[in-house]
C-alpha cells in the first residue's frame, strides 16, 4: 500500500495572493472514500495585490461564497492531519491562512496502483455562488446559499474545456447539482474538464421568453422597468410588507441579468480564464408553463410558479393585477419563443440548446372513453397536453439544431409511480440516465462540429 | 342498484380533495364516458414542500347511472373515503337500501388554471 500526502497542490493567480479558511471535512478520519469522493473544502479568498483592499475584479460578485474542493483521484483511506482545520470560524473566513502547494491536510492510503507515478491524490473543483443579497449569508457548507447563479468546476489542466449552462426548474436544478448539490456528479462524470453554471426559477421562472427577453433587454429598457415597478408599487393602495419588498428586489434583480450572454471567469491551477458565454444550455419544457403575465404597457414578460401567489402580499398581487396581462400558450407559442430564442442566441455564439421533454403519461389515470374532455383536449387533459409539448419538441428539432433529453422516456423506463411521482421531480437514478444523457448530446454534437470544421 | 361514490385515493401523497365543480344536476342520467365532477388536490396540505402542490383531476363515469343525490360540498377539504354522492341504475329507485357497490369510475388528470387574482 502506498500513504500519498494530501497536499493542496499549486494554484497561482497574477494579481492576487491565493488565501484560504481552514478545511472542513466531509468524511471521518479513517474513513474509507472512493475516487471521485469530495473529501475536504475551504472558502477561498484573492487579496489582490495590485489595488490593495479592492475585491479581485473577476470574482467579486462571487467573493463571499467562493470555495475550493478536494476531490479524490483514487479509492483509499483518509487520514486527517488536525493541523487542516482550526474549526469554528476560521474553518469559514478566508482571510487567514495562505495557499500553500506544499501544505498538507492528511494522508491517502491506497493501492500502489491506485495513482499513476507523480499524480495528485486530489482534483481541485473551484464551487462559487453569487448571492442574491449580500446579507444572505449562509456558510453552513459546500456551496450552501441563496445565489442567483452558482457554478462549480474543474481547475486541473490549463483550461476549462467547456461550460454549461443550466437554466433552472425544479427538475433541472437537482439533476445538474446532483445528490449533495455540489454538482459533483456531473463534473465527474465529463471526461473534460468542465464548468457546470446554474441560474436557479427563484423567483423567475427561466422559460424561453423571459430569456429571450433577458438577452435583448438593453440597460435602457431596465431603468424603465425599474423606475416604473417602484412607482407602481409605490403608488398602490395596499402597504408593500417587508416580504413583498423582498420579492420585488428579487424580481427586479432577475430582470437585470441575462444568463445566456453573461460571462465569468474560472480559476485554474496555473492561469484565470473568461468564459464568455456557455457552450451548452440546459432548459426545460416544465419550465413552460401555460400561463406567463406580461407588462401592459412596457410589454416585458414575467414566468413564476404560480403557488407563489400564496407568498405574495396584497400589494404585490395588486401590482401583478393591475399592471399585466395573462398571456396564455399553447405548445405552438412555446415553439415560437424557442426558435426566436435559438435564432437570437445564434447571431451571437455557437451555444448549443438541450431541451429537457416531460413526462406525458399519469400513471394514475384510467381513461377508457375520451367523451368527458373537452376539446381541443391539449388544453384539457393534462398527459395530451404534455404529448403536444413533447411533440412539439421534434417540430423545433427538425428546424433548430437542439438535442431533446428523453425524460419521458427514461422515466417510462424506470417507472413513473416509484421514480417520478409528482410528474416534475426526478429520483436519483433518473437523474443519472438525464445527465449522463446531457453529457452524451454534447461530446456528440462537439464532435459532429468539430468533424465540420475539418472538412471545411 | 343503489351505487356510491367515494373520495378515491388519487396520489400516494394525498389525504383531501376538493370538489370543484359538479357537471349533472341531481336526478340527471349520465351515460358511460359522461363527465361527473372535477377535484382539486392541494400537496401542500400533506407535505412541507410546496411545488407542485395543486393537480387537478376530473372523474367520468364507466357505465350509465342516475345521479339522485349529492353528499358532499362543493370547495371543502374533504378526507379520502368521504361518500361524495348516491347514483343509481333505475331512476326511481329507492335509496332507502346501502348502496351495493362503488361506481365504476375512470380519473384523469386535467390541466386547469385558477384564477390567480382570487
Amino acid at each position: 500500500m502506498a500513504r500519498v500526502p494530501l497536499v493542496l497542490g499549486p494554484l497561482k493567480l497574477d494579481g492576487a495572493v491565493v488565501k484560504r479558511s481552514g478545511f472542513r471535512w466531509l468524511c471521518v478520519d479513517g474513513q474509507m472514500c472512493r475516487a471521485g469522493q469530495p473529501v475536504a473544502y475551504c472558502n477561498v479568498g484573492l487579496m489582490n495585490v495590485r489595488q490593495p483592499g479592492k475585491a479581485f475584479e473577476a470574482f467579486s460578485q462571487e467573493k463571499a461564497d467562493f470555495q475550493a474542493v478536494l476531490v479524490l483521484q483514487a479509492d483509499g483511506v483518509i487520514n486527517i492531519s488536525p493541523e487542516s482545520s482550526r474549526g469554528g470560524f476560521l474553518d469559514q473566513l478566508a482571510q487567514y491562512n495562505i495557499w500553500e502547494p506544499s501544505f498538507e491536510i492528511g494522508m491517502l492510503t491506497c493501492k500502489d496502483e491506485a495513482l499513476p507515478a507523480g499524480a495528485m491524490p486530489t482534483k481541485l473543483v473551484f464551487g462559487a455562488g453569487r448571492r442574491v443579497t449580500e446579507v444572505a449569508e449562509i456558510r453552513a457548507g459546500l456551496l450552501t446559499g441563496w445565489h442567483n447563479r452558482s457554478r462549480a468546476w474543474v481547475a486541473e489542466g490549463d483550461r476549462v474545456e467547456r461550460t454549461l449552462l443550466s437554466l433552472g426548474a425544479c427538475e433541472t436544478t437537482a439533476m445538474i447539482r446532483g445528490q449533495h448539490f455540489s454538482y459533483m456528479e456531473m463534473l465527474n462524470a465529463s471526461h473534460v474538464p468542465m464548468q457546470v453554471v446554474l441560474i436557479p426559477d427563484d423567483l423567475l421562472i427561466p422559460c424561453a421568453r423571459v430569456v429571450l427577453e433577458q438577452v435583448r433587454r438593453t440597460p435602457e429598457q431596465f431603468a424603465e422597468i425599474a423606475a416604473d415597478m417602484t412607482r407602481s408599487l409605490s403608488n398602490g393602495s395596499q402597504p408593500l410588507s417587508p416580504n413583498d419588498w423582498l420579492l420585488a428586489g428579487v424580481f427586479l434583480g432577475a430582470l437585470q441579468r441575462s444568463p445566456l450572454t453573461e460571462p465569468n471567469h474560472v480559476l485554474t491551477r496555473h492561469s484565470i480564464q473568461q468564459v464568455t458565454g456557455p457552450d451548452a444550455v440546459v432548459m426545460s419544457l416544465v419550465a413552460e408553463p401555460i400561463r406567463i403575465f406580461r407588462h401592459r404597457r412596457l410589454g416585458y414578460s414575467l414566468c413564476f410558479q404560480e403557488y407563489r401567489f400564496r407568498a405574495m402580499g396584497q400589494a404585490m398581487i395588486e401590482w401583478l393585477n393591475t399592471h399585466f396581462e395573462s398571456v396564455m400558450r399553447d405548445a405552438e407559442a412555446i415553439r415560437r419563443d424557442y426558435c426566436e430564442l435559438i435564432e437570437e442566441m445564434q447571431k451571437r455564439s455557437n451555444v448549443h440548446f438541450l431541451i429537457l421533454n416531460v413526462m406525458s403519461s399519469v400513471g394514475t389515470e384510467n381513461v377508457v372513453n375520451y367523451a368527458a374532455f373537452d376539446l381541443p383536449m391539449g388544453e384539457t387533459l393534462r398527459s395530451v397536453h404534455c404529448k403536444e409539448k413533447n411533440l412539439m419538441l421534434h417540430d423545433l428539432a427538425s428546424e433548430h439544431d437542439i438535442s431533446i433529453i428523453d425524460i419521458d422516456a427514461i422515466t417510462a423506463d424506470w417507472g413513473e409511480r416509484k421514480y417520478l411521482p409528482d410528474g416534475v421531480h426526478l429520483s436519483g437514478p433518473v437523474q443519472d440516465e438525464a445527465r449522463a444523457e446531457i453529457l452524451r448530446c454534447i461530446d456528440e454534437r462537439i464532435a459532429t462540429t468539430s468533424r465540420k470544421v475539418a472538412v471545411r | 342498484m343503489i351505487l356510491s361514490l367515494s373520495l378515491p385515493k388519487i396520489m400516494s401523497e394525498m389525504t383531501t380533495a376538493q370538489i370543484q365543480i359538479i357537471y349533472p344536476a341531481e336526478g340527471s342520467l349520465i351515460i358511460s364516458g359522461g363527465k361527473l365532477l372535477d377535484l382539486q388536490v392541494d400537496l401542500s396540505l400533506a407535505v412541507t414542500h410546496d411545488c407542485p402542490p395543486l393537480s387537478f383531476h376530473r372523474i367520468a363515469l364507466r357505465e350509465k347511472v342516475w345521479l339522485r343525490r349529492i353528499l358532499a360540498p362543493l370547495d371543502e377539504e374533504l378526507g379520502i373515503g368521504t361518500q361524495l354522492a348516491l347514483f343509481s341504475t333505475q331512476a326511481d329507485e329507492s335509496l332507502d337500501v346501502a348502496p351495493e357497490r362503488e361506481l365504476r369510475t375512470s380519473i384523469a388528470s386535467i390541466l386547469k388554471q385558477v384564477d390567480p387574482w382570487s
